[in-house]
């Protein structure tokens, strides 16, 4: 035990620290299902409804794949798989979290200073993990008792709870142990969120091929497993140890490597640079790109790696189309196997614009992060100008988004090219509809740079509006949002392509206030004093 | 151009902290000037106004005959910044960091850089994020002294060094002073001004308290007396311009103007003086004297 000296204390400032951001993630995430009741109440009010419902979306890949099925026509079993993305915005924040106060910290020197004082070898880690836990922990209970508020069977709103917390408790786990293995918070991030990217993938993969051959790649994913509790549909309770096996596996190995490493060494391994700059380091942009272009990469690969994976099985939507008579009718129906594959592809490519635009946010607020972190400042104080610093990062915040998401749409195209043959043609479709997606992904840009422009110290409000955007988008229509609510993001205003017609107004008009927001954002950061944290 | 800096009645706030209330600064060309306040006193909101990093309320500010706001990066090309608290960009390497600030500069003496690494001891390789505190202020200050540039602006720069790269580092100023360099070196550290600077300027709390150059400065300065008398005596306290002065049996400290020092001598001896220490006044005295009537005042 004495290696986990003073374990609780450090939990406390842990959630001391914590408290504002925790408690929002809690409450937005907690009040979801609950939020969805009433609204499947009115859409579905009968038994037949639902099971209607229940078989449309079971048949459709497209469904599947973004929300996972639905696995009985009760109220409480569609609310639930309505918040089916839940579980991994919940392994996001945990992962965050514990990376925020194991790895950060002991980068910015505060874990120096902490362990320098009684607490045990373990204490940080294992407060980190315990914290989060907690916050997990609470974020199931509100969970539960407003699903039991709205009247819904105790058993299912336990099990839905559980399941929340369950998720946030193993990637806890899983956030303890990718901490350890790289030297930087960023690194740890990064590896964090490709893990979470094939979570998210082999779910979406797995149950789009419901029934079929790979349904097994769902299993790879905890979000899969948090689906399996099935809650409000013959509650699989077992499942739950599944997440205890796995948390357990993870909090050892993240402890097993933290009782063997150095303070602030990773696992992998840091070099010695090189004694003199390349020939490129000698500007404003060299230097952005040398602070953007791992950021850049890994945004690239992941989006090849979705395009590879939706492009691949995107002809095995068409042919669960024709499968049975009975889902050939209701494909019949929804316009034919064509605009069920188009339907999947529109889906996806919204879906890949809404993750690019985080991508987007992030290459944006990096000029801001530089400035907080006291790095603009030497820059500023060569002949580099503040439009040369400010403008080199918001070049990879227009010029990577595309790049990734032009990735996105060809590889996308070659895959689905490869098993539906007419590769070219297939190639222009989807890279078209990845880059219609570009104006609204820039107009969040644009809200980074105004506010880093006119506000600096509240430009990270940017992540809250790209987070309301992404909200919108994904719940608006399953809350029935009135209209205003669903225009205020900029996504609602794009051509569903493929498949829809592309009209240029509002594109224009997307592109018009994206480039008005980031002059202004330019002009702003000109006129204003250079500050800090 | 007979002044490299020249800074008029400069306002500053943030919010409503004062951080300059009508500053004035005057830096001629070719002299190291020392830049002396305690921490707080707006030594580092006045370098970053003349970096144009930050803009002036009211007041003017001119630097090397320009506007230190809207000519910002012209002027950067003919001077070399080194903050207090150096932040490093945690990817880069020392040396990358070294050429690439000196070619946003305009270019560096590739010669000097070498020596100057060598003088510092400093290992170019490593990575901005495995640098201590002192490693990082060399790393600037080389970056700083390579590029071929009029006007140093230092920011308390030996605050992370050891005695021997401080010795280091005011060997180099003492050769930039040589070569005609203009240096502002803000500090606290009185000794390390005394060493370097022709002529000084005194702020506290956003004000300039004092400006000139250190032989000027003397005259205003007190001389310390550690004085042992026959007997226990309550006649110094009477004596003009004495003050601080503490009585232990036969034994008295106190400080004297410089310019009563004549006469409290004098009237000393008629006291029978056992023994009698006096030590020069320096820059520290003078200093916490500033610092100390302030807070008196309050």
């Amino acid at each position: 035990m004495k290696d986990l000296l003073n374990t609780w204390r450090l939990t406390l400032l842990a959630l001391r620290r914590d408290r504002w951001i925790m408690a929002i993630w809690i409450f937005i995430i907690g009040i979801t299902p609950a939020s969805l009741v009433s609204t499947v109440k009115a859409v579905y009010p009968t038994l037949a409804a639902r099971t209607g419902y229940m078989n449309l979306t079971n048949s459709n890949p497209a469904f599947l794949a973004n929300y996972g099925p639905i696995y009985a026509p009760t109220v409480g079993a569609v609310s639930a798989q309505r918040s089916g993305t839940m579980p991994l915005i919940i392994a996001l924040a945990a992962l965050l979290t514990v990376i925020r106060h194991t790895r950060t910290d002991e980068e910015q020197g505060r874990r120096e200073l902490v362990e320098a004082g009684v607490v045990g070898r373990q204490s940080s880690l294992a407060a980190a993990v315990i914290a989060t836990s907690i916050a997990s922990l609470v974020l199931g209970v509100l969970t539960t008792a407003l699903l039991v508020a709205q009247g819904l069977p105790l058993a299912g709103s336990i099990a839905l709870g559980a399941a929340y917390a369950a998720t946030g408790v193993l990637y806890a786990g899983l956030g303890g142990s990718v901490a350890q293995l790289s030297q930087t918070a960023g690194g740890a991030r990064g590896l964090g969120i490709s893990i979470l990217a094939a979570t998210l993938l082999f779910r979406a993969v797995g149950d789009a091929r419901m029934g079929g051959s790979g349904a097994w790649l769902s299993w790879l994913s905890p979000v899969h497993w948090a689906h399996q509790l099935r809650p409000y549909a013959g509650e699989q309770w077992w499942v739950l140890l599944l997440f205890a096996g796995a948390f357990i596996v993870f909090a050892a190995a993240a402890f097993a490597l933290n009782a063997q490493r150095d303070l602030g060494a990773g696992i992998l391994p840091a070099r010695l640079g090189r004694a003199g700059a390349p020939g490129y380091l000698g500007n404003p942009l060299g230097l952005a790109w040398r602070q953007q272009r791992a950021l850049l990469w890994s945004w690239v690969i992941g989006m090849a790696v979705m395009g590879l994976f939706f492009g691949a099985i995107g002809n095995s939507v068409g042919q669960l189309a024709t499968s049975s008579a009975g889902i050939t009718n209701l494909v019949d129906k929804l316009g034919g196997r064509g605009a069920l594959v188009d339907q999947f592809f529109g889906f996806m490519m919204t879906a890949l614009g809404l993750a690019v635009s985080a991508y987007a946010v992030q290459a944006a607020l990096r000029a801001r992060r530089e400035e907080a972190e006291g790095r603009a400042e030497p820059l500023l104080s060569t002949a580099a100008t503040r439009w040369g610093f400010a403008g080199s990062h918001l070049v990879f915040a227009i010029v990577g988004p595309a790049i990734a998401l032009a990735t996105a749409g060809v590889v996308a195209g070659l895959a689905y090219g490869a098993t539906a043959g007419n590769t070219g043609a297939e190639v222009w479709r989807l890279l078209g509809a990845a880059f219609i997606q570009l104006p609204a992904v820039y107009v969040l840009a644009g809200v980074a740079v105004a506010l880093f422009g006119l506000v600096p110290r509240w430009a990270s409000l940017a992540w809250g509006v790209m987070g309301a955007a992404v909200f919108v988008g994904i719940f608006g229509p399953l809350l029935n949002a009135s209209q205003w609510i669903l225009d205020l993001s900029p996504f609602t205003h794009l051509p569903r392509v493929p498949g829809g017609e592309i009209t240029v107004a509002p594109l224009a008009w997307l592109a018009a206030i994206a480039v008005a927001l980031m002059a202004v954002g330019l002009v702003g950061f000109r006129r204003r004093d250079v500050t800090g944290g | 151009m007979a002044s490299a800096i020249e800074v008029k009645n400069l306002h500053k706030s943030f919010g409503k902290t004062r951080a300059l209330d009508g500053l004035e600064l005057e830096v001629r060309t070719g002299e190291v000037h020392g830049f002396l306040g305690p921490n707080g006193a707006g030594k580092t909101t006045t370098i970053r106004v003349l970096l144009g990093l930050l803009k002036a309320d009211s007041g003017s500010a001119t630097l090397l005959d320009g506007d230190p706001w809207r000519d910002a990066s012209e002027l950067h090309r003919r001077l070399a910044y080194v903050p207090g608290d150096v932040t490093l960009w945690p990817n880069l390497s020392g040396g990358e960091v070294i050429d690439l600030l000196g070619r946003l500069r305009g270019g560096l003496d590739p010669k000097r850089r070498t020596d100057l690494l060598a003088r510092f001891d400093l290992d170019p390789r490593k990575k901005g994020r495995a640098y201590s505190k002192g490693n990082r202020q060399k790393v600037a200050l080389v970056a700083a002294l390579a590029s071929d540039v009029e006007l140093l602006l230092l920011d308390e720069p030996t605050s992370g060094l050891d005695p021997l790269m401080e010795a280091q580092f005011r060997e180099i100023i003492a050769e930039e002073r040589k070569s005609g360099r203009t240096v502002l070196l803000s500090s606290h550290i009185l000794s390390e001004v005394e060493a370097l600077c022709d002529r000084v300027t005194i702020i506290r709390e956003g004000k300039t308290v004092e400006s000139g150059s250190l032989r000027e400065m003397q005259h205003l300065l007190r001389t310390s007396i550690d004085v042992q008398l026959d007997t226990p005596d309550g006649q110094i306290a009477a004596m003009p311009g004495v003050h601080d002065l503490r009585v232990e049996g036969n034994h008295a400290t106190f400080e004297v103007d410089t310019e009563h020092l004549n006469g409290v001598l004098v009237k000393l001896t008629g006291l029978g003086v056992h023994d009698l220490r006096s030590h020069p006044p320096t820059l520290e005295e003078l200093f916490l004297r500033h610092y100390e009537s302030a807070e008196a005042a309050r």
